[in-house]
């Protein structure tokens, strides 16, 4: 699949390099047909709202969350009953987290309090640790700085247990990532992640590590017993590769297939060619950043489908399709109305850049601004709290 | 004529604003009071000290009857740009939070009906008009828009011959209101004019008001420039109307009603001191009754914006005028202050008046909300209580999950801590 010969014309999408086609943008449809998940229809949309009694996610109405595998069997099981879990992830692979980073996590969050339903988060310390080549010290100092930027997402502490691979494998988690290993041949590996001779083992044999949490067995001091509970991974496409292969191995172990729910690409600032890239600063929004900072990047940097001058804006209306600012507002502004006013009227012409690149401003400062409040309060001790090996009594109430 | 005036603010002030003028016409003259409040005349930048109204009041050097700054709830405040009349029920929830919903609804429950607010009826735009010509006062009459502030009344009728006037509503401690009528270009000081008055703060409004029979407390004070014009530019009744006509017909109309007109110079700025009394004084209404309280009590919210006051309202029945201020722009900012420590967040007293906090912003800066006013006249409580629960729920819900870790945070550390009792 990713990076194969023949193919040098074709998007690329795997867990570590995201390219689009030549001077074009990721085209998501190709994707869904080629990872062979299914795309997010209105119906599934509409019969979440009818289970959590409460509007969908505004991920969910836009679209950002796009694609699925087996979410639909999830909610067939919830109605019947039976609940689930969730997991999600997140490589500490720097300190500096965007506006990309937290789109999973705020889409967790909501499914975590609208089905009520536990989560646990993997930080995938050691994998930074070898693709980065970071020590692994400072690999579990980044683990714990972004911990406290996911709890300040919004993750309940009741119902919430975070860990860190350099701390928490062991026990049932090491037995299933053996179970998980036996299953997948050498040559399967490298055919899914691309493996080369030159790559060291350590590479290899970490799919098994991201593979293993889709288990309830991985965790006995929540799940023990409960070995049909079903797992909803949510994600960005990218790390659909991970859990094909997981999907793949469960039914030979005796477990549910995890289902997944998966999410496009949050654009970079400067436009659709591809992920954010926490190199380069001006490509992204940070949580870190300033009103001032905001407010100079999307000025600045955001790249805008307005047309050269005023007249031919009038005239031809802006190019939505390229339009950073306005995707932006697709993904965070909130109020569906206001968004559609947008539309007609940047799109006719009728509104200029500048006030739509104003509303966004707003929008992501107010956003940013909660984030950094919650950042503040959270302490280590909160930190070691969400991680400690404990149990979640109230956790599906 | 017989004129009633409003006996309870709640409704009048409950009222949606400016725009349905061109509605039930008997309607206006209600809405004409807000719209004319809500006139702000005052350009910030020639009032350099009006904000020392807003002071404690040791910074007013001459306190008379203690009624220069005040840190009394009805401090009223200038704003250079229109602004709405905020409900008194806004200043009740800011009050009693838990009684907004119902207040809300009371207050809008009350559909004006020929403007009979509260079982009251004031004067129309017609019916003003009509007495003018009674009293064969030449003016002329220009259509256009309804306007809020000078500027855009200058819009319309700026190219035409005759002054812009601009009005100054005043109330002061003792709840006396003033009408002053001046030129739209001059400076007027209100710390001066509160001097030399001997007393306080204020509003905005029409000299025209006066022609209500709640207005027979209000005393009116012109600008001299007035007179020296061949024709200013004045409002009747609404605010979608500007009459041009001459400053001796407009003394003729005010003989006519029963006011003296008094004529000052607004600009001058004699001191006030211990030798020379206020020399205004004389025009301080003197048997102005004291309004009485609605029932709707206007607390300013404590401490929510530091520099300036919170709506404000007055229920006011004395002048058909209401010196209702709307929270000013700074609402808009959170007051996010200080960056919140996880000790704001153990303490649970902090962590309710956060809520408080914020719930007050959202309600002003809704409240302020022109756009929503004027869409959604019938609706404005549905509206804004629906708009209030959407964005304070999430804050709230936010605000409350922090508290909750923070809570299993601090059990937690006592549980690892814990020690086994000793037997």
């Amino acid at each position: 699949m990713a990076a194969e010969k023949n193919e040098e014309e074709e998007q690329i999408v795997t867990p570590w390099e995201v390219a689009a086609e030549k001077g074009g943008k990721i085209d998501y449809d190709k994707l869904i047909d080629k990872f062979g998940c299914q795309r997010l229809d209105q119906s599934l949309i509409d019969r979440v709202a009818r289970l959590t009694a409460a509007p969908p996610h505004v991920f969910l109405r836009r679209g950002v969350f796009f694609a699925h595998r087996d979410f639909n069997q999830v909610l067939d099981a919830y109605e019947r009953g039976e609940k689930f879990y969730l997991y999600t992830g997140r490589g500490p692979s720097s300190e500096a987290l965007h506006l990309g980073h937290l789109v999973p996590f705020m889409f967790t969050k909501y499914l975590q309090d609208a089905f009520k339903v536990p989560l646990v988060i993997q930080l995938t310390d050691d994998e930074k640790c070898m693709w980065k080549n970071l020590t692994v010290e400072e690999s579990q100092r980044l683990a714990r700085e972004n911990a406290k930027d996911i709890i300040a997402c919004g993750f309940d502490v009741s119902r919430t247990f975070i860990f860190s691979d350099f701390d928490y494998i062991g026990g049932s988690f090491y037995k299933n990532m053996v179970k998980i290993a036996q299953c997948v041949t050498y040559n399967k590996v490298v055919g899914i992640f691309g493996f080369s001779g030159e790559d060291h083992i350590g590479k290899v044999s970490f799919p098994p590590i991201q593979a293993a949490p889709s288990f309830p067995s991985s965790f006995p001091h929540l799940f023990s017993g409960k070995d049909s509970l079903r797992c909803l991974i949510p994600c960005a496409i990218d790390q659909d590769p991970y859990f094909r292969m997981t999907r793949d191995v469960a039914p030979r172990l005796g477990y549910h297939k995890p289902a997944l729910i998966e999410s496009s690409f949050f654009p970079a600032l400067q436009g659709e060619t591809g992920k954010m890239s926490a190199s380069d600063p001006n490509s992204a929004i940070y949580v870190t950043d300033s009103a001032k900072d905001i407010k100079n990047k999307i000025n600045r940097y955001a790249f805008s489908g307005g047309q050269d001058s005023v007249e031919n804006h009038r005239k031809f209306g802006a190019n939505l399709e390229v339009d950073i600012p306005f995707k932006y507002l697709g993904f965070f502004l909130e109020d569906d109305n206001e968004l559609e006013h947008i539309r007609t009227e940047y799109g006719s012409g009728r509104m200029l850049t500048g006030e739509v690149k104003k509303r966004l401003t707003e929008v992501l400062t107010e956003l940013v601004e909660r984030h950094r409040r919650a950042r503040a309060a959270v302490t280590d001790e909160m930190v070691d709290a969400f991680m400690a090996i404990r149990p979640l009594p109230n956790m599906f109430n | 004529m017989f004129f009633f005036f409003p006996k309870s603010i709640f409704s009048l002030s409950a009222l949606p604003y400016a725009a349905s003028l061109k509605s039930q016409p008997l309607f206006l003259s209600l809405l004409y009071l807000k719209i004319c409040l809500t006139k702000f005349v005052i350009n910030t930048s020639r009032l350099p000290h009006s904000k020392s109204f807003l002071q404690p009041p040791h910074h007013n050097p001459q306190p008379p009857a203690a009624i220069t700054a005040t840190s009394s709830p009805r401090r009223l405040c200038f704003r250079h740009r229109r602004l709405p009349a905020v409900p008194s029920s806004v200043a009740t929830l800011l009050s009693f939070p838990t009684d907004f919903g119902r207040i809300m609804r009371n207050s809008l429950s009350e559909k004006p009906n020929r403007c009979f607010i509260g079982g009251e009826m004031t004067f129309t735009n017609e019916q003003l008009l009509a007495r003018l010509q009674e009293l064969q006062i030449g003016f002329s009459q220009y259509e256009h828009p309804v306007v809020l502030t000078v500027e855009a009344q200058a819009k319309y009728v700026g190219n035409m011959k005759g002054a812009l006037s601009k009005n100054l509503f005043l109330k002061d401690k003792k709840h006396r209101y003033y009408i002053v009528p001046a030129l739209a270009g001059t400076k007027v000081d209100l710390k001066v004019l509160s001097q030399r008055l001997g007393l306080g703060k204020g509003g905005c409004v029409t000299p025209f008001a006066l022609v209500n029979e709640t207005a027979r407390h209000v005393s009116l004070l012109l600008d001299k420039g007035f007179k020296s014009k061949e024709c200013c530019f004045f409002h009747p009744l609404s605010n979608d109307m500007s009459i041009a006509l001459n400053a001796h017909d407009l003394d003729k109309f005010l003989n006519s009603i029963g006011k003296t007109p008094a004529y000052v110079d607004l600009e001058a700025t004699p001191t006030v001191g211990n030798d020379q009394p206020p020399d205004l004084a004389s025009l301080v209404p003197s048997d102005a009754s004291v309004s009485a309280d609605p029932p709707i009590t206007l607390e300013s919210s404590k401490g929510l914006e530091k520099n300036h006051t919170s709506a404000d309202e007055q229920p006011v029945i004395g002048a058909g005028a209401k010196p209702e201020k709307p929270s000013n722009a700074s609402t808009k900012e959170k007051p996010s202050g200080a960056v919140n420590t996880s000790i704001t967040y153990a303490d649970p007293n902090k962590f309710v008046d956060e809520i408080l906090e914020k719930t007050r912003a959202i309600v002003l800066s809704e409240i302020k909300e022109d756009e929503n006013i004027e869409k959604y006249l019938e609706q404005l409580a549905t509206i804004v209580s629906n708009n209030i629960s959407k964005q304070l729920g999430m804050e709230l819900k936010n605000l409350a999950i922090i508290f909750k870790n923070m809570s299993y945070t601090e059990g937690f550390k006592a549980g690892i801590h814990h020690q086994p009792k000793r037997m």
